[in-house]
């Protein structure tokens, strides 16, 4: 697909579009109706289609996930910081098939939950928080980011423990500064990609899974539809 | 093999020009690493820059005490050196432990530093692992009993170099010479991990050339030891390794640097180890415990677990051996 065609479809909504396009719409469909319930319409974007469901039981702490997240969005001229971490927990539960993969540590991913209400939209003063067109998965625009914050302060996900990657103790959430960019940077279920989330697509525990070698009824790393509970779900 | 063109540089200005000229040019030195690469096909590089012969880059000085190994020095001259004999024997130690006296002929310290990974998925032309851009790495679930219990990211080698973690040890410096000039930085920051970059094993760039390793002079009270393990009693490459080097007054580490090798895709600084060396009085348990900080965020894969016994093993022995 040509890079305009492809802007073009995938471009997303953002907080400002989204508040006129409601407005429009529920103008045409509801005339009559008071501008309130319009406006309450408007703050509270469509969910998101999909979201990135770990299983920290099957996750092996080998960080392909957080390889193949860099690798794909750095070779579309994106920050190369992973958008999915992965800490070290210990004290977790670890499925029996996959432990030895591991020495039986247990280890937890951190994406972003593609909350139903998310607290990141409403707060950027740019405008650079946007859903995606196809799949309502809620994207930060790094053409526009101008790299306050705000978003990384409203999400209400925070995740502590010492980082595989590292080995340091860690404080993050779900949206985290690249400062070399000078832009924030989420999970955005690989917007345009043609296989899907590429973390989903190389997990290596997900291979054996598929392959059956790992019997699961679910991936490590699943790409599944959303509900508006998610984010209560998801760890 | 795949043919390719073939030039030798006369010095080392030719050998930068060459790089910078040839489109896809890698350097060979030794070529005792490189040319199994290029049987298998596993690199295919269109022109090779040979740098073996080059006067200017071969040889070993003391300048101000401060060590200077050019690049093209063999293995073989680096352990002979009277200098390195008397001022650093945890060098001369360590040669013998690296490959053959065949290879060592023929091998330079700098190609050394920079060998490719020994991952026999790496090293197979059948593999298009992802050190090599490919999509997985087959070593995770895979046969990975010499692969990484530290530091792995995606990808899981260990740096093979014996060499690396005694220079790190001794906290020496590594020179650069290419087209943007030349730099000069700490040995254990010119490696890198697979998270920083999974497709190289340090931060040499395209035309880039090691000039120089330079040790500093040690304290006089300094003292160094190099062990090794291996999967079998002849020469290998190592199954693990520690490179310790202290300040020892009266029993008590008052300083210490701890490399390990062969555990991590880099070699591995030990900072949990030095700081439980570090100010003691080195007895048995302290030893113990300097062993045990220092796996502590190790990350056993399926078939290397042993490696962690291994370890603790030979950092105990070391530092034992260095409180004596
Ligand atoms: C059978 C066998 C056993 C071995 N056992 C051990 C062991 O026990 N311990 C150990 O530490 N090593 C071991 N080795 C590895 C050996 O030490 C290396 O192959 C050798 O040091 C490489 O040096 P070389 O000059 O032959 O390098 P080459 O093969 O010529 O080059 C190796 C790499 O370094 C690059 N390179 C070389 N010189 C430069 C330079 N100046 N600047 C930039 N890049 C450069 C090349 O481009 C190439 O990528 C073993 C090797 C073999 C074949
Ligand atoms: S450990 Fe690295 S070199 Fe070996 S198969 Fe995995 S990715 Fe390839």
């Amino acid at each position: 697909m040509a890079d305009e065609e492809k802007d073009q479809e995938q471009e997303g909504v953002s907080r400002r579009n989204f508040v006129v396009a409601g407005l429009l719409a529920g103008g045409a469909l509801a005339t009559g109706l008071s501008s309130l319930p319009l406006l309450a319409m408007a703050e509270t974007p469509r969910q998101s289609e999909g979201v990135i469901w770990p299983d920290p039981s099957l996750c092996i702490g080998c960080l392909m996930c957080e390889q193949a997240c860099s690798e794909w969005h750095e070779a579309e001229g994106l920050s190369p910081l992973p958008r999915i971490r992965i800490f070290r927990t210990e004290t977790g539960t670890v499925n029996p098939q996959v432990a030895g993969f591991s020495g039986g540590i247990s280890f937890q991913q951190s994406p972003c939950k593609q909350c139903a209400g998310p607290d990141c939209y409403p707060v950027c003063p740019a405008d650079a928080l946007k859903l995606d067109a196809k799949t309502g998965a809620r994207y930060i625009d790094e053409k526009v980011c101008t790299g306050c914050g705000k978003c990384e302060t409203a999400c209400p996900y925070p995740i502590t423990g010492i980082l595989q990657a590292t080995l340091e103790e860690t404080k993050m959430k779900r949206i985290w500064y690249d400062k070399e960019r000078n832009v924030y940077t989420k999970c955005d279920l690989c917007r345009g990609r043609d296989e899907g989330p590429a973390c989903v697509q190389r997990c290596p525990v997900n291979v054996e899974i598929r392959a059956g070698r790992v019997k699961s009824d679910h991936l490590c790393l699943d790409l599944k539809p959303s509900t508006p509970n998610a984010m209560k779900e998801i760890l | 093999m795949e043919s390719f063109a073939y030039s030798k540089a006369a010095n080392l200005q030719q050998a930068l020009d060459l790089l910078k000229s040839t489109e896809g040019a890698q350097v060979v030195a030794g070529g005792s690493d490189l040319l199994s690469l290029l049987k298998n096909e596993v690199l295919t590089p269109e022109a090779l820059v040979d740098i073996k012969g080059l006067a200017d880059l071969n040889y070993i000085k003391d300048e101000g005490g401060v060590l200077r190994i050019g690049a093209t020095t063999t293995l073989t001259a680096l352990g002979n050196d009277a200098a390195v004999r008397e001022r650093f024997p945890i060098i001369a130690q360590t040669i013998p432990l690296i490959a053959s006296p065949q290879i060592r002929n023929q091998a330079t310290v700098a190609g050394n530093l920079c060998q490719r990974p020994r991952c026999w998925y790496f090293r197979s032309e059948l593999y298009d692992c992802f050190r090599k851009g490919g999509p997985t790495c087959f070593a995770i679930t895979g046969r990975n009993s010499e692969h990484a219990i530290f530091g792995g990211a995606g990808c899981f080698i260990v740096h093979a170099s014996d060499l690396a973690p005694v220079l790190i040890a001794l906290n020496a410096e590594i020179a650069l010479q290419g087209p943007s000039g030349k730099r000069v930085l700490p040995l254990e920051e010119f490696f890198v991990l697979p998270r920083m970059n999974p497709h190289a094993e340090n931060l040499l760039q395209p035309g880039e050339l090691v000039v120089e390793i330079r040790i500093p002079a040690p304290a006089a009270d300094a003292k160094g030891i190099f062990v090794k393990t291996r999967l079998r009693g002849s020469w290998d490459f190592a199954a693990t390794s520690v490179a310790m080097v202290a300040q020892v007054q009266n029993g008590t580490f008052q300083d210490v640097r701890v490399c390990l090798g062969a555990v991590a895709p880099a070699p591995w600084r030990s900072k949990e180890a030095e700081a439980a060396l570090k100010g003691q009085a080195v007895t048995a348990d302290v030893a113990a415990a300097a062993a045990k900080a220092a796996v502590r965020y190790a990350r056993p894969m399926s078939e290397n677990g042993y490696k962690i016994r291994q370890i603790q093993a030979i950092i105990k022995r070391a530092a034992l051996a260095l409180a004596k």
